[in-house]
């Protein structure tokens, strides 16, 4: 064999073990913070009628924007703008509890293929429903000894989860279109992992805020992204 | 026997009274539609930010608060809750879960009615509010 067949060979085994293991090769973490301009929103308190009390607390904290001290906003979302190659089915349930008159977490991430199993951990009976922007999908009468019950959403995106009997009691369950999703926790922090490399759209979204869209460039490792909502809010 | 022929002929023409009666009142009911009556519908934007709507309106025997208020705004039916012939919009202002911002309907004050099954009686007064709860 000749040193030109040899140099071929050798150059088709690269672009064959690149085209395999490139893109997790220079796969790229994300990581940041998500905040809001100051003056921060003061907490909103909900009042709870007194016969719901017992189980509810006499007080609710409005879960529809939480802000740390520092400004860190929770409970956004982002995703990857676009389509990309996934894992196998996830084939899991992610779990949404009613506990103490609040659903748990307040944003739950359901990947690619997973299921949502609804509980109720609370001694008075609920009135699941979820909404596609104003349909509903379905209704869970979930009474005090109910058992789990599990739905799944066909299309990815952004479903309302919501009590028919309090109505301070709401949650939004996120479909995955793919892998590339997070959820800032009560610092306003979140982590993406394993970006393929290159440029992407970036969406966040809260249910307060609203959405925005931004150019994300991950050619490295990038550990200290950072947004600053505007603050709209009359809080 | 005279008394049983009597009996009879009397008894058949309380009958043949009693037939000409109905006879008389369902052909006077099959010439007549009833008269249309009045009610009142308001409207109330609420959150929505548009202007409040109140109007005078005639109506059929039979009429529904939904079916009051599509003949003074647009309206569009869908599944809200618990049945698909519920109200999902009004006048463009659409019901917004993630908000929590729903259409509630009372008719002379009080909510404990069906906007889908209620008759409307004259002089009634429905109101439709856009109201957006705490969460």
């Amino acid at each position: 064999m000749g040193l030109r067949s040899r140099r071929a060979i050798i150059v088709l085994v690269a672009v064959l073990i690149m085209s395999y293991y490139g893109p997790t090769l220079f796969a790229q973490d994300v990581s940041g913070r998500i905040q809001i301009e100051s003056p921060y929103p003061i907490v909103q308190i909900i009042k709870v009628k007194k016969k719901v009390q017992d189980s509810c607390d006499e007080e609710q904290i409005s879960k529809s924007l939480l802000v740390s001290s520092g400004g860190g906003v929770a409970n956004v979302v982002l995703w990857l703008e676009g389509e990309f190659e996934t894992k196998p089915f996830a084939r899991q349930s992610v779990i949404l509890d009613q506990r103490r008159c609040n659903f748990e977490p307040h944003v739950i991430l359901i990947p690619q293929g997973a299921r949502l199993k609804v509980l109720n951990s609370d001694p008075l009976a609920h009135d699941v429903r979820a909404f596609e922007s104003a349909n509903m999908l379905f209704r869970l009468d979930m009474d005090t000894k109910a058992k789990p019950e599990e739905r799944n959403f066909e299309k990815s995106g952004i479903y309302v989860i919501r009590c028919g009997l309090h109505p301070w009691m709401h949650a939004f369950a996120v479909q995955a279109a793919h892998d590339f999703y997070a959820v800032t926790d009560a610092e306003g922090t979140f982590a993406l992992k394993n970006i393929p490399a290159g440029k992407h759209m970036l969406h966040l979204w809260h249910e307060t805020l609203g959405e925005v869209e931004i150019p994300l460039e991950a050619n490295e490792s990038v550990q200290d992204f950072s947004y600053t909502f505007k603050n709209t809010t009359s809080l | 026997m005279n008394k049983k022929i009597s009996f009879s002929l009397g008894f058949g023409f309380v009958g043949l009274l009693i037939l000409a009666f109905c006879f008389s009142r369902s052909v006077y009911a099959i010439g007549r539609k009833p008269k249309p009556f009045q009610i009142e519908v308001k409207v109330d934007f609420g959150p929505a930010g548009k202007p409040s709507h109140s109007e005078k309106i005639y109506v059929e025997k039979g009429t529904t608060p939904k079916e009051a208020v599509s003949q003074v705004f647009p309206i569009l039916s869908g599944k809200t809750c618990c049945s698909f012939r519920e109200i999902m919009e009004i006048g463009g202002v659409r019901v917004d879960p993630a908000k929590n911002r729903w259409w509630t309907c009372a008719v002379n004050g009080s909510k404990k009615v069906s906007p889908q099954k209620k008759k409307l009686k004259e002089g009634d007064v429905v109101e439709w509010v856009y109201v957006q709860d705490e969460q």
